[in-house]
């Protein structure tokens, strides 16, 4: 029977030929070769910078439309909700790039991926979130800020009050169903990103993010 | 240090080190493919992070975590890591040697280790590299007590499965 020292035997001989190897790693590493590939993590700091420039703006713009129109309550409703909907996306933007910009791979292991971890169900909660609640705010409140930021255009002499509370009760009702349709029906495997969106916003990325999260928290214990 | 100089301290510390990056990679890479290309993103990694490096942990050390942290985060999000990297118009010149054992005890060896979690995988490389359970702890870190409870209830479980693997009827061939 093998025993573990004979195993371990047979690795030390492998690493003993192993170091003899030779690597020809030097210039190729460094130059373009290095600038051209992104790393995960780097790519993420990329985009969170991104979405906090696009949702700083989407603050900005309806700042300024609510000023202008403080005294009309049927734009300051759906500027206000816009707004909100979008400082939620910049807090959330921000604790992420804090949270990425401390990782450092040089760590210890064990933190490091616990880092990963919590860096990873908090991005996939915020998309959710974000996505979800996006049913109502970019459907009747996007249409009648935008057409009057735009093109100077009053909705409200089009819709009739009644047609924009029911488009926001269908926005509203579209976040149960969605779920509901997206955790009941699984795509077949290997669907490329519809597969992996569907997985976010059902949840089950979040599920799979906080079970390996477990894992390896049980590891330090 | 002159950037040349750094240059030629990180190219000789990677080289006197090289079997660490080897090994990562026949831990963590099932394909060739996968373990060139793992290989690439450690050494990209450890340039990156090399800036940081102070000299208050060994060289080795310092390997170890960003090696295996590049390795196992790779590995979660291996989808993922697909469609951000970029691929290089050549390749890095890496001369991975193969996985394929060439003694059963290794066979073995890798069959058991492809069983195991990442971060197990971890602990084990540290280990049979022969570095003390201080050591592993300062890698991985946990306890040493942790890595020592660990590695005892890891050698019994493969003890009973090399046992049982092992019958009269079965040689370590098969396995």
């Amino acid at each position: 029977m093998t025993t573990f020292e004979e195993m371990e035997a047979a690795w030390k001989a492998q690493s003993a030929k192993l170091d003899q190897v030779n690597l020809l790693l030097v210039d190729q590493l460094r130059g373009k070769s290095v600038s051209r590939v992104k790393a995960p993590l780097r790519s993420l700091i990329v985009s969170l910078w991104l979405e906090i420039a696009l949702s700083a703006t989407g603050m900005l713009l309806m700042g300024s439309f609510l000023a202008e129109h403080v005294t009309q309550a049927r734009f300051v409703w759906p500027a206000a909700l816009m707004d909100v909907w979008f400082g939620a996306t910049l807090i959330a933007a921000i604790r992420q790039l804090l949270t990425a910009t401390k990782i450092n791979y040089d760590e210890p292991i064990a933190s490091v991926q616990q880092q990963l971890g919590r860096l990873r169900i908090l991005r996939l909660k915020t998309f959710r979130w974000l996505f979800l609640t996006g049913q109502i705010v970019w459907w009747m409140p996007f249409l009648i800020t935008s057409l009057k930021m735009v093109f100077g255009v009053d909705a409200y002499r089009y819709l009739t009050p009644g047609f924009i509370m029911a488009n926001m009760l269908a926005g509203l009702a579209l976040i149960p169903l969605v779920l509901q349709v997206l955790k009941t029906f699984r795509f077949a495997a290997n669907a490329s990103w519809y597969e992996r969106l569907a997985d976010i916003i059902a949840g089950r990325s979040l599920a799979e993010a906080q079970r390996q999260a477990q894992i390896v928290a049980d590891f330090i214990r | 240090m002159q950037a040349t100089d750094t240059e030629r301290w990180f190219d000789e510390q990677i080289g006197s080190h090289r079997g660490i990056l080897f090994k990562v990679c026949n831990l963590y890479g099932a394909s060739h493919e996968d373990r060139e290309d793992l290989a690439q993103e450690i050494l990209i990694q450890l340039w990156r992070s090399f800036p940081a490096f102070d000299g208050r942990c060994a060289f080795s050390t310092w390997m170890y975590r960003v090696a295996l942290n590049t390795a196992i985060s790779w590995l979660r999000h291996d989808t993922l890591r697909r469609r951000h990297v970029e691929p290089t118009e050549e390749r890095l010149l890496i001369s991975l040697p193969a996985k394929e054992a060439e003694s059963d005890e290794l066979r073995l060896l890798y069959t058991l280790i492809d069983n195991l979690g990442p971060m197990q995988k971890a602990l084990v490389m540290l280990y049979l590299d022969g570095n003390s359970h201080q050591q592993i702890a300062e890698v991985l870190g946990i306890t040493a007590s942790n890595v020592s409870t660990r590695m005892n209830r890891l050698k019994n479980e493969w003890k009973q499965k090399i046992g049982q693997s092992d019958g009269p009827e079965k040689h370590h061939d098969n396995l």
